[in-house]
């Protein structure tokens, strides 16, 4: 460490002054005089000056000390004092310079004295003046003097000043001499008192290591003092203090700056020293916290990042997911589709041609075909093909244990499973085809057996654009689909062979309806039949009504001619005998009349009266059971009305009576008698027919209104008559016929 | 007897006929034809055989279908009272059943309707020769 010499100043002591600049000619007496008068003036000013700038000084002293009062920034303080203090002393040397100057203008004036003995009269009016004025100025020193004491006092209440400041302030000459060490600053050096302190710079240094982060040990010319010395200022800098022989350490703040005059000439190094080994300490603490926070906040950002690697994977996977999700969807879009062709589904070809144009459409694949394997080449026919049908042009697929047989159709269709490629272009199972489909752009193919009634028919091939396009879940529904189409199959076999039966069956019914049309016929012959049997009976009855009248007008036609040729003619003979002759035309003329409306067949229901059928009927049969003696007789109460149709009523009626006259005479009974009653009850007709014929016996009883059923020989008895009875008044008049047998007879009983 | 038998012989002609137009007409025009002979008519069955057990006529004339005993039956009770009587049956063609009833009854005449009035005065002729030569 190299000592450092004192810094030259501008402002030399008035020994070192210049010689005075030299004196104008003594011929210049007056002006020199003159000159004198100008110089005192000049100084007088100076004094003035003086004086002003001792009061702006005091006051500046007042304000700093209320500053001090105030404020307890030490260095800036201080520095303002020692500023204070420069401008104090800088005063009181620059009124040492004033006296000096004084004393030269004395020294002027007395060596102007000899030259002015001449003008001495003229001059002493004016060496009065000078001493009144020296007298004057002599004054003005003495009341610096003054000043100067009241200064030092300032001084000692700056020092207290000092003393009770927290931070240490050393205040050191320009050698470095560190002659004033505030308490704090004591302390903080572990040192006891001031004494301790009277270091010169070099001394200091010896005893102190100091260093710095960024510089390590700090030459001697790093060091703060040095640096303050050499006119820098410091401010905060940081500095740690190690006393080597004890292992004392601190860490320093230090704060610096030259104190200059106030012609700018540096007077004193003042360093303001805060203790900040604490703070330090702390904002080391603070700082290893914070690197251990950066430490961390890099291992969480590193981690962060390997988080959102990871959820980016994620993102993918999941994107991959939903791509196959969505291709999923597609599926399950396709197997619903299928499924609802495979119920519209009415043969086989139409399904498949329905599941290869869906596939196509719906799923999204290239190409979708049907093939069925062939049993004695065991070549695989397309039998349906959607999309890029023309792949399959001469396309040659077998089940066989062949190059084209182990693509996946070929092993579905042999092994009745499925196969599944997601590398089209790279598996060696499709090698065979890996030209043609590149071709298409074929990536992946899947195919799946078709099965019928469990037997193996043949397989469906779906081709995909990309690759890997199958995965496990589209696998399992393209099995489902499989399976939901040989499900079909197998209903549609059914279906088919349910449609056979179906047909089988309706020819059945076909036959049996055309049997039944048969016996409808028959019934149809039968009613023919008792009709005309009902004809002949009436042509019978005809024949006995006529017969009679017929007779009767052949006789009397015959009488006629006998007396009008014996007698002459005779007006009232022969009218009255035309008379009876036309009677009996109108008789047979009626009659004829109710024969016809007997059988005009009614054409819809009306009311008619029962009573007006009944006599009909006897009219009609009335001859033909006279001839047989049988007698007949009713009985009615009231004239019952009912709806129907009046000539079947009368049809049914008269069979019953016919049944009973053709009994008569079979069975030969003696007196033959039939009763009809009609009565009303309940709101019902009832007619009944009883006979004396002995009954119907007991066996047959339950069978008399069947069809064909007949006792009589076949020359008489057609067995139609009483069921053609029953039909009528059950059937087209919702009544009831029932026979029963009573009082030796058989008694048929008509309820409407 | 012998004597009623020829007072009944003289009587002459029975007629038992049902129907009025019929029984009239041929009552006036058998009358008429054979003048002088007794002439009874009856309108059934029984009437018609108790006026021939009163004035037992040479031949009777009766249709099948009378009330209360049928000209068959009378028949037959005339028969019985005298197997010699001659008896005429008017009778229809389908009357079959009839014709078979008068099948056990020998020499019955048969005149069919609608009755051929000349038919009928040959047969009573006939039946009066008969009578005569018997």
């Amino acid at each position: 460490m190299t000592k450092k010499e004192p810094i030259a100043t501008d402002h030399a002591p008035p020994s070192a002054r210049p010689p005075s600049p030299p004196r104008p000619a003594k011929p210049l007496k007056r002006a020199r005089c003159g000159s004198s008068i100008e110089r005192l003036a000049s100084t007088r000013l100076q004094v003035s000056q003086l004086e002003q700038q001792l009061q702006g000084t005091q006051e500046q002293l007042r304000v700093a000390t209320e500053q001090l009062d105030t404020s307890r920034a030490g260095f800036q303080l201080a520095e303002q004092l020692l500023t204070i203090n420069g401008d104090f002393q800088s005063a009181g040397v620059s009124f040492q310079a004033a006296n000096e100057g004084l004393r030269a203008v004395v020294d002027d004036l007395n060596n102007s004295k000899e030259e002015l003995e001449s003008s001495k009269e003229e001059l002493q009016l004016l060496n009065e003046e000078l001493i009144a004025v020296n007298r004057e100025l002599q004054a003005k020193v003495q009341e610096l003097h003054g000043s100067q004491l009241q200064s030092e006092l300032q001084l000692a209440q700056l020092r207290a000043i000092l003393d009770s400041l927290n931070d240490g302030v050393v205040i050191s000459d320009l050698q470095g001499n560190m002659f004033l060490w505030n308490p704090a600053a004591v302390l903080m050096h572990g040192f006891s008192d001031q004494q301790q302190c009277r270091w010169r710079y070099e001394d200091f240094a010896t005893l102190f290591e100091l260093s710095t982060e960024e510089e390590g040990i700090l030459p001697p010319e790093r060091r703060p003092l040095r640096r303050i010395l050499s006119g820098e200022t410091l401010r905060d800098w940081e500095v740690q203090l190690r006393r080597p022989e004890t292992g004392w350490q601190r860490i320093f703040s230090y704060s610096g700056t030259l104190a200059r005059g106030k012609d700018g000439k540096p007077l004193l190094a003042v360093t303001s020293v805060a203790d900040v080994t604490e703070h330090k300490r702390a904002q080391q603490d603070l700082q290893r916290a914070h690197k251990e926070l950066e430490r961390r906040v890099r291992e969480r950002t590193i981690e962060l990042t390997t988080t959102v690697e990871t959820l980016l994977e994620e993102i993918t996977q999941r994107e991959r997911a939903e791509a196959s999700l969505r291709r999923l969807n597609a599926l399950h879009e396709l197997l619903g589709a299928v499924d609802q062709a495979i119920v519209r589904a009415v043969d086989r070809d139409s399904l498949f041609r329905d599941f290869c144009r869906i596939s196509v459409q719906h799923g999204g694949f290239l190409l979708a075909w049907v093939g069925l394997t062939e049993k004695a080449s065991g070549r695989v026919r397309v039998v349906a093909a959607s999309g890029a049908a023309s792949y399959l042009d001469d396309i040659r697929v077998t089940a066989n244990r062949e190059a084209e047989g182990e693509g996946p159709t070929g092993i579905a269709t042999r092994e009745g499973t499925y196969y599944i490629c997601n590398d089209f272009q790279n598996d060696p199972h499709t090698r065979a085809w890996h030209e043609k489909g590149k071709l298409h752009g074929i990536r992946a193919s899947a195919a799946v057996a078709l099965k019928e009634q469990g037997r193996v028919i043949g397989a469906f091939t779906l081709y995909a654009r990309e690759k890997d396009f199958f995965d496990r879940q589209h696998t399992a529904l393209l099995l489902q689909m499989g399976a939901d189409i040989s499900f079909a199959l197998d209903h549609l076999l059914q279906e088919t062979r349910r449609r056979e039966a179906e047909q089988a069956l309706q020819e059945e019914i076909l036959e049996r309806l055309r049997a039944v049309e048969g016996l409808r016929d028959k019934e149809r012959l039968l009613v023919l039949q008792s009709r005309q049997a009902a004809l002949g009976e009436m042509i019978g009855n005809i024949a006995h009504q006529w017969r009679q009248p017929l007779n009767a007008l052949g006789l009397l036609i015959q009488e006629m001619a006998m007396f009008s040729a014996a007698d002459g003619p005779d007006g009232g003979y022969l009218e009255g005998t035309a008379g009876r002759a036309m009677e009996l035309v109108y008789h047979m003329s009626r009659t004829i009349d109710d024969f016809r409306n007997f059988f005009s067949p009614d054409k819809e229901r009306m009311d008619f009266r029962v009573r007006q059928v009944i006599d009909t009927v006897i009219s009609i049969i009335d001859a033909s059971l006279k001839e047989q003696r049988i007698a007949l007789e009713i009985s009615a109460q009231g004239d019952p009305v009912v709806n129907g149709y009046p000539n079947e009523f009368s049809q049914a009626l008269l069979n019953i009576l016919l049944n009973a006259r053709d009994v008569f005479a079979e069975r030969r009974i003696d007196r033959p008698r039939i009763e009809v009653k009609l009565w009303q009850e309940n709101g019902r007709t009832l007619l009944t027919i009883g006979d004396n014929a002995g009954g119907i016996p007991e066996e047959i009883l339950d069978k008399i209104f069947d069809p064909y059923f007949t006792t009589k020989g076949p020359d008489k008895g057609t067995g139609i008559g009483l069921h053609m009875s029953k039909t009528i008044i059950e059937k087209s008049m919702n009544g009831r016929l029932t026979a029963s047998n009573r009082q030796g007879g058989a008694q048929f009983c008509i309820e409407v | 007897m012998e004597r009623t038998d020829e007072a009944a012989s003289e009587s002459g002609i029975l007629l038992v006929e049902d129907d009025v137009i019929a029984r009239t007409s041929l009552s006036q025009l058998l009358s008429v034809k054979f003048r002088g002979i007794p002439f009874h008519c009856a309108e059934d069955g029984e009437s018609g055989l108790a006026l021939y057990r009163q004035h037992l006529p040479r031949v009777v004339i009766t249709d099948i279908g009378l009330p209360l005993l049928n000209g068959i039956e009378l028949a037959r009770a005339i028969r019985v009272d005298r197997p010699q009587a001659r008896i005429i049956v008017l009778s229809a063609h389908s009357d079959s059943r009839c014709l078979l009833a008068t099948a056990e009854l020998a020499d019955i005449h048969f005149v069919f309707k609608p009755t051929d009035i000349n038919e009928l005065f040959a047969v009573v002729r006939r039946c009066f020769e008969e009578e005569e030569a018997g």
